[in-house]
């Protein structure tokens, strides 16, 4: 935990383009009921800069929460010095009350464990944190906005937290050469004489500083119009957002981007602003669509043709501010459902640097593990009714027999990816199988906390219908009918299984099981080679990838036997997998064979 | 506690300023009315206001009488359900005294402990004393009341083992540390969550009696007056709460009216039959399903000040009551409510609509 007021901490002002993040955070500090704001881009971008230089020119509170930041460190738990020193149980606090008032800060923050995203998504929204643990019961303050940064090529951050904060953005690249050049002049600069470089900026951050000032000083008398609501709420509508939560941050981000331009009333700009950071970002579907659909609603309901008038006129402006809010350079993804994922990257290089011992904390055992962590509570427990026997005088006395140490128990099952050959008329039965299997899989999966992800590829490429999830409804959901027929690129499909799978892992560790169902003819290479050759070497080095990622996988031969040539078993044998021959195979036989492969991962 | 109090103070939002959502509503007021009914889960959109719903509804619930001092709350009334302490009470002295208090409604958050959940041994005592004394968990608190969990479908496997048993028995068995306690919790289990976040146990999702689902509210007038409202409180929580005082109190005695009334409701054996019908219909398993149609309807009676139930109360709450005792083809494209709803207007015809509550 590092806190605020660096004297010599990069000035704010002199951060380079980052519009939007910058407006972000001034927004937030205007008003911290938006709960703060999730900052996505690449790495290098100044994401962590803008949040520490911004919380060092506010003097704002900034705790600084680690990946491998332990559930006992976030909520607060047993102040184990105090508690030995008084006799008495005393309790520590976590990071996130003593962000009370301040900030909390989180970088990477999409690999941050389910569970810890729900502790933090829990106390934004309860503004308090409550703590029912060893042995302690205790509610304290904990009203933090949070500032998340990442990296959306790492996966996406969790929807539980998105619902949660008021902002998204987006950190903007800057690609000329001269910006490039201006920052890399700037910084060398800040390097050679923090201080110096701090004074040139002077009059720039009293001035912000004083715009901050002012505008929370304005804002309790903006007004926003139920019409400037309602526009807002219509184009939540309209993009899908889910839940009725986003209404409410966008119409404070108008007010407060009205205040901070020193009005008193929310105007189209306010509104256009609200849209692109508080709803665009949690669109489900592109606008466009939704707008077909609602006209044709339109036109078959007969009871609506009363307000349809008005609403048609309302509709104009509205369409209007979307379009202009949307233009800024929307990242394409932005509007994908979801949960589904971005190419590329590796991920996998944190995981390393988490303790053996963090999980949940789920109970005590006297067996002593490998860098096992001492239980206080339980400790104590054991050695209280012994004090008087050993004589202590102000101090607990505890000898090797009481210790206990914590037992923690990982969300992290096996994810199972189900990667489907399209290419062949086969194509759909061999969808609604890897569907059966993937259904039954999902009804126990509250057992082994396993999840799901289902590829498709087919002609040039593999695409994701489902991200990993460990949800029925959302596997239902998956498209019935998808297009079939063309070339057989394996080889495509096992790259995007591998990056599923890192991406999983980076939050989880989970293991992972591929289940590739093909009829074994891989007639595509990863870059659109032909030659039979490359493409079983590709394959082969795939192979050893896999292996090397300890990757699992089961190739799943769907091919008649009349006209299999055992392409199937040396696909297998090339990627170092089992295999499974299936022709008609049944949701059920399908299961068994998996729950075999699965049963050896979980050893 | 001075700080919960005032946390927990500020925070509720007026359960009858909730706009719309009235389906979870209704069956969260059944519960209330109705214990027997089995508690409520409530499933659905990010953003609906589930728990928002539940927390309010501490403020609508009467007040109990309880063993003054007791740690569980332990009703004076029920000799044969009392905790061994005042059971040892009333042997020695042949009186309890008592005490009127608020009905628990005990949150359990995430990240809660098992031994805070269950109770154990008292530390402190037992460092400063030497004594082996129980410090009771949340489910000694919740006796008698609701004991509440958001992201039920996130929680612990071990817990949801001590929620099952402790739900079955209505007492709470510990036995570790040296301590070896049996004590009351009875409770009505609510639970809320996003059911893309993952399944719920079958074991947990039975012992939910009413299963409700909430989802983002499209209408674009109640949409802003969410927003409005929602504004308002947080700027004067103590203005908008006066606000709704008075429907708050009126609906407050509506409640303490329908408790006082439920034991008079009267079903007909006709009606009954009809609502077993609809549970044969549906393949429904156990006979679970038919009990909670036919209790929350008779709840609804009651909060409707209706000595008799009618075939409107029934289906009024029968997808409420069987969405999540259909047995589950997960291939099946037809959703739960919908066969529901089929089978309810065969059987009981005559369309119908969810009244506002007021």
């Amino acid at each position: 935990m590092k806190s605020s007021i660096h004297p010599a901490a990069y000035p704010f002002a002199a951060i380079t383009g980052n519009h939007q993040a910058k407006l972000a955070l001034m927004l937030l500090a205007v008003d911290p009921t938006l709960k703060g704001a999730l900052i996505r881009g690449r790495p290098g971008q100044a994401k962590s800069a803008l949040a520490r230089s911004f919380a060092a020119m506010i003097d704002l509170r900034l705790i600084e929460a680690p990946l491998g930041v332990t559930e006992d460190r976030l909520l607060g738990g047993l102040d184990i010095e105090a508690t030995l020193r008084d006799g008495k149980r005393r309790a520590a606090r976590g990071l996130m009350a003593e962000a009370h008032q301040g900030a909390l800060y989180i970088d990477d923050i999409n690999l941050l464990e389910d569970n810890l995203i729900s502790l933090v998504a829990g106390a934004l929204e309860r503004g308090a944190v409550r703590m029912e643990r060893e042995g302690i019961s205790e509610i304290l303050p904990a009203e933090f906005f949070l500032i998340g940064t990442y990296n959306p090529a790492e996966g996406e951050v969790s929807a539980v937290l998105k619902d949660r904060v008021g902002l998204i953005v987006e950190a903007e690249p800057s690609d000329s050469v001269d910006d490039r050049a201006e920052i890399l002049s700037r910084v060398s600069r800040f390097d050679r004489d923090p201080k110096d470089f701090n004074k040139e900026f002077e009059i720039e951050t009293s001035r912000i500083k004083a715009g901050i000032e002012e505008t929370r000083k304005r804002l309790p008398s903006v007004c926003v119009s139920s019409r400037n609501i309602r526009n807002l709420a219509d184009a939540a509508v309209r993009l899908g957002v889910e839940g009725n939560r986003a209404d409410l941050f966008a119409a404070r981000a108008a007010r407060a981007h009205a205040a901070l331009n020193r009005r008193d009333e929310v105007i189209d700009e306010d509104l256009i602003i609200a849209i692109r950071l508080a709803l665009a970002p949690r669109a489900t579907i592109a606008p466009t669509e939704k707008e077909r659909e609602s006209t044709q609603e339109r036109d078959t309901s007969e009871s609506e043709v009363e307000s349809g008038a008005s609403e048609r006129a309302g509709d104009q402006s509205i369409e209007n501010l979307m379009i202009q809010a949307m233009d800024a350079q929307a990242p394409d993804d932005l509007l994908r459902p979801p949960h589904r994922l971005r190419s590329s990257a590796s991920a996998g290089r944190r995981v390393e640097a988490r303790g053996l011992a963090s999980g949940r904390y789920t109970g005590t055992t006297t067996r002593r593990a490998q860098s096992a962590k001492i239980a206080i509570d339980a400790t104590l427990r054991a050695a209280a009714p012994h004090q008087s026997a050993r004589r202590r005088q102000d101090r607990v006395r505890v000898t090797t027999d009481d210790l206990r140490y914590k037992k923690f128990k990982r969300r992290s099952g096996v994810l199972f990816i189900f990667a489907v050959d399209a290419s062949s008329s086969m194509a759909v039965n061999r969808l609604a199988q890897a569907k059966g299997a993937m259904t039954r899989l999902l009804k126990s999966a509250y057992l082994h906390r396993d999840r799901v992800a289902l590829i498709s590829f087919r002609g040039e490429g593999a695409e994701v219908l489902l991200g990993p999830t460990r949800s029925v409804e959302l596997g239902k959901r998956v498209v019935e009918a998808m297009p079939a027929g063309g070339a057989t690129p394996v080889a495509k499909g096992v790259l995007r299984s591998i990056e599923v799978a890192r991406i999983a892992r980076a939050r989880d560790r989970s293991q992972t099981l591929l289940l590739l169902f093909t009829d074994g003819r891989a007639n595509v290479g990863a870059g659109g080679e032909r030659r039979r050759p490359e493409i079983e070497e590709e394959l082969r080095r795939l192979g050893s990838v896999l292996q090397r990622e300890g990757i699992a996988s089961v190739v799943v031969d769907t091919r008649s036997m009349f006209v299999s040539t055992g392409e199937g078993k040396s696909l297998a044998a090339a990627l170092g997998g089992r295999y499974v021959y299936l022709p008609r195979a049944d949701s059920n036989s399908i299961h068994d064979a998996i729950s075999g492969a699965a049963s050896e991962l979980r050893e | 506690m001075g700080i919960e109090s005032q946390i927990s103070s500020r925070a509720v939002y007026p359960f009858t300023a909730i706009v719309d959502q009235e389906e979870m509503k209704l069956a969260l007021l059944l519960a209330v009315i109705d214990p027997l009914i089995g508690g409520v889960i409530i499933f659905g959109h990010r953003g609906t206001a589930k728990s928002t719903a539940v927390r309010a509804l501490a403020d609508l619930l009467p007040t109990i009488t309880r063993v003054k001092g007791c740690l569980y709350g332990c009703d004076p009334d029920r000799v044969s359900e009392l905790c061994s302490d005042c059971a040892a009470l009333l042997d020695h002295k042949g009186r309890l005294a008592r005490q009127r208090a608020a009905v628990p409604v005990v949150d359990l958050p995430l990240g809660a402990t098992e031994d805070r959940v269950c109770g154990t041994l008292d530390i402190e005592r037992a460092l400063a004393e030497g004594v082996k004394a129980f410090e009771p968990g949340l489910l000694a608190r919740a006796n008698r009341g609701f004991l509440y969990i958001d992201e039920v479908n996130l929680l612990e496997d071990h817990l949801v083992d001590v929620l099952l048993d402790a739900a079955a028995s209505g007492r709470n068995i510990v036995e570790r540390e040296g301590i070896s306690v049996s004590h009351p919790a009875r409770f009505v289990l609510v639970g809320s969550g996003n059911p893309e976040e993952g399944e719920l146990r079958p074991q947990l999702l039975d012992r939910f009696g009413l299963f409700t689902e909430v989802a983002t509210i499209a209408d674009l007038d109640l949409r802003v007056e969410i927003v409005v409202r929602r504004e308002r409180f947080e700027r004067d929580p103590a203005a908008f709460g006066e606000e709704f005082r008075q429907e708050q109190s009126r609906l407050g005695q509506r409640i303490v009216r329908a408790k006082k009334m439920l034991s008079r409701v009267t079903t007909e054996r006709e009606l009954l039959r009809r609502i077993a019908a609809l549970c044969v219909r549906l393949a429904t398993d156990g006979h679970r399903g038919e009990l909670t149609i036919a209790r929350a309807a008779r709840a609804l009676a009651a909060l409707e000040g209706r000595s008799k139930t009618t075939s409107e109360d029934a289906r009024r709450v029968a997808v409420m009551a069987l969405r999540h005792r259909l047995r589950k083809d997960p291939l099946d494209r037809v959703e739960s409510a919908a066969r529901i709803a089929q089978a309810i207007d065969e059987i009981f015809p005559t369309p119908v609509r969810l009244k506002a509550i007021r």
